[in-house]
């Protein structure tokens, strides 16, 4: 499968130029890039310091506002030209355009069969003004969910400005699960899978900003595993458009040593997996929901109902058995 | 503390977070007796919550009514949620269905 990474961040942010270092960077030499401008002229494709034709621009409109055919066109343009030795490549990074609300796109990625038989999804890596980016994120909305929505966090322009306290803690308070890196220094190696959990959630702790907020649910016990898919659904089904993403490393009582790991956007949730092992000591179930106005308790509340009636039905179920 | 109480304690716990969550914070969830939780959602209108004991349980474990109408029937805990909710006409934030997607997400 072939890793593609939706780097993303508010218009000025310095998504180009990040891009433009990675793709000259050892780590980064065999990136397709599907660039999305927002206006009639397409600029930034011309602003990234590329060696090969393996640039696609989609022009003219933001491309969560576009049809969602649109990535899976690019994806397998990028795939036919691959197989036919026109180019190659090892992973695919799509620039947005700064506008762009992630939530769309990664629903489009997400649900595409076509796609999904040679790519998968890395991630979001969201850069972040570190000068000008608490101003925007006080002003407009798509910044503070392409915040939400990050696995990654890249703060920019860090050599313009020596306080950067305000806008960690405000990027804390938006998404408390993602990593955070200066933008000049990231070397492109992405935190995957169980890593995003590796920040400390201390126990039932839930940060909060006005709007958006991370609840985080630990649970030392294991699930059964029919609770996680009700779970999900009443998520989605009672939060509605409140909740966009959910990141979880379950134990589950039928597998205790392969946690399963889940991940949603909004209501879409991707095919979950299973991981060979733990990755460290702590076996806990550790979920995490990102959105605005979530309530703080009755999400995990929602899972321990779900698990106990999942338990009362199947010791019903062995009794009637007998 | 058996696992019938806990779970009926938990039920009552959710469904009084989920008035704030729906809001109707006007609404009075009763503390669970004898196997019903009764819902008192003003201008005399009570929805009440049972859990039933038919052959056919797995289809229609719960039973939520709004006392004096037919009752309606869930099979689970989502259910009661979905069903309490349409009866209290709390459908300002309306949720949405679950898809699944296709693409994998790297590890």
């Amino acid at each position: 499968m072939t890793p593609v990474i939706l780097l993303t961040g508010f218009l000025g942010s310095g998504k180009t130029t990040l891009l433009s270092r990675l793709l000259n960077s050892e780590n980064f030499k065999d990136t397709a890039v599907i660039v999305n401008e927002f206006g009639s002229v397409s600029l930034d494709h011309e602003m990234v310091r590329h060696a090969d034709e393996s640039i696609i621009t989609l022009g003219n409109g933001c491309l969560c506002c576009r049809s969602q055919s649109d990535i899976a066109i690019a994806l397998n343009d990028l795939r036919r030209r691959r197989a036919e030795s026109e180019i190659s490549f090892q992973r695919v990074v799509i620039e947005t355009s700064g506008l762009a609300d992630p939530v769309p796109l990664l629903k489009a990625l997400g649900t595409d069969l076509v796609a999904a038989m040679d790519f998968e999804l890395a991630g979001v890596v969201t850069v972040v003004d570190a000068v000008a980016g608490l101003r925007t994120l006080d002003q407009y909305e798509e910044a503070r969910r392409q915040v939400a929505m990050a696995d990654q966090l890249l703060l920019s322009k860090t050599d313009l400005t020596s306080d950067t306290q305000g806008i960690l803690a405000r990027l804390a308070s938006l998404n408390s699960s993602a990593s955070v890196s200066m933008a000049s220094q990231w070397d492109g190696v992405y935190p995957r899978g169980s890593s995003v959990f590796r920040q400390e959630l201390a126990g039932q702790s839930v940060l909060h900003s006005q709007e958006f907020g991370t609840v985080s649910i630990i649970r030392e016990t294991p699930l059964l595993a029919v609770t996680i898919p009700l779970f999900l659904e009443g998520l989605s089904s009672q939060l509605g458009e409140r909740l966009l993403r959910v990141k979880g490393l379950i134990c589950l009582e039928e597998s205790p040593d392969r946690p399963m790991v889940v991940h949603t956007v909004q209501n879409m949730v991707h095919v979950p997996q299973w991981m060979d092992a733990w990755p460290s000591a702590d076996r806990r179930s550790r979920i995490v929901l990102i959105g605005h106005h979530l309530p703080q308790s009755w999400p995990g509340l929602l899972l321990d109902v779900l698990d106990a009636e999942a338990r009362s039905v199947a010791a019903h179920a062995t009794v009637q058995s007998r | 503390m058996d696992k019938r109480h806990d779970l009926w304690s938990r039920l009552h716990d959710l469904l009084a977070l989920s008035m704030q969550l729906w809001g109707v914070e006007n609404a009075v969830v009763s503390a669970p007796l004898d196997g019903v939780i009764e819902i008192s959602a003003g201008r005399g209108q009570v929805i009440r919550i049972t859990e039933n004991d038919l052959p056919i349980r797995e289809f229609a474990r719960w039973s939520v009514c709004l006392v004096g109408s037919r009752p309606k029937f869930a099979n689970s805990v989502l259910g009661i949620l979905s069903t309490t909710r349409e009866l209290l006409g709390a459908d300002a934030s309306p949720g949405l269905p679950l898809r699944l997607g296709v693409m994998g997400v790297g590890q």
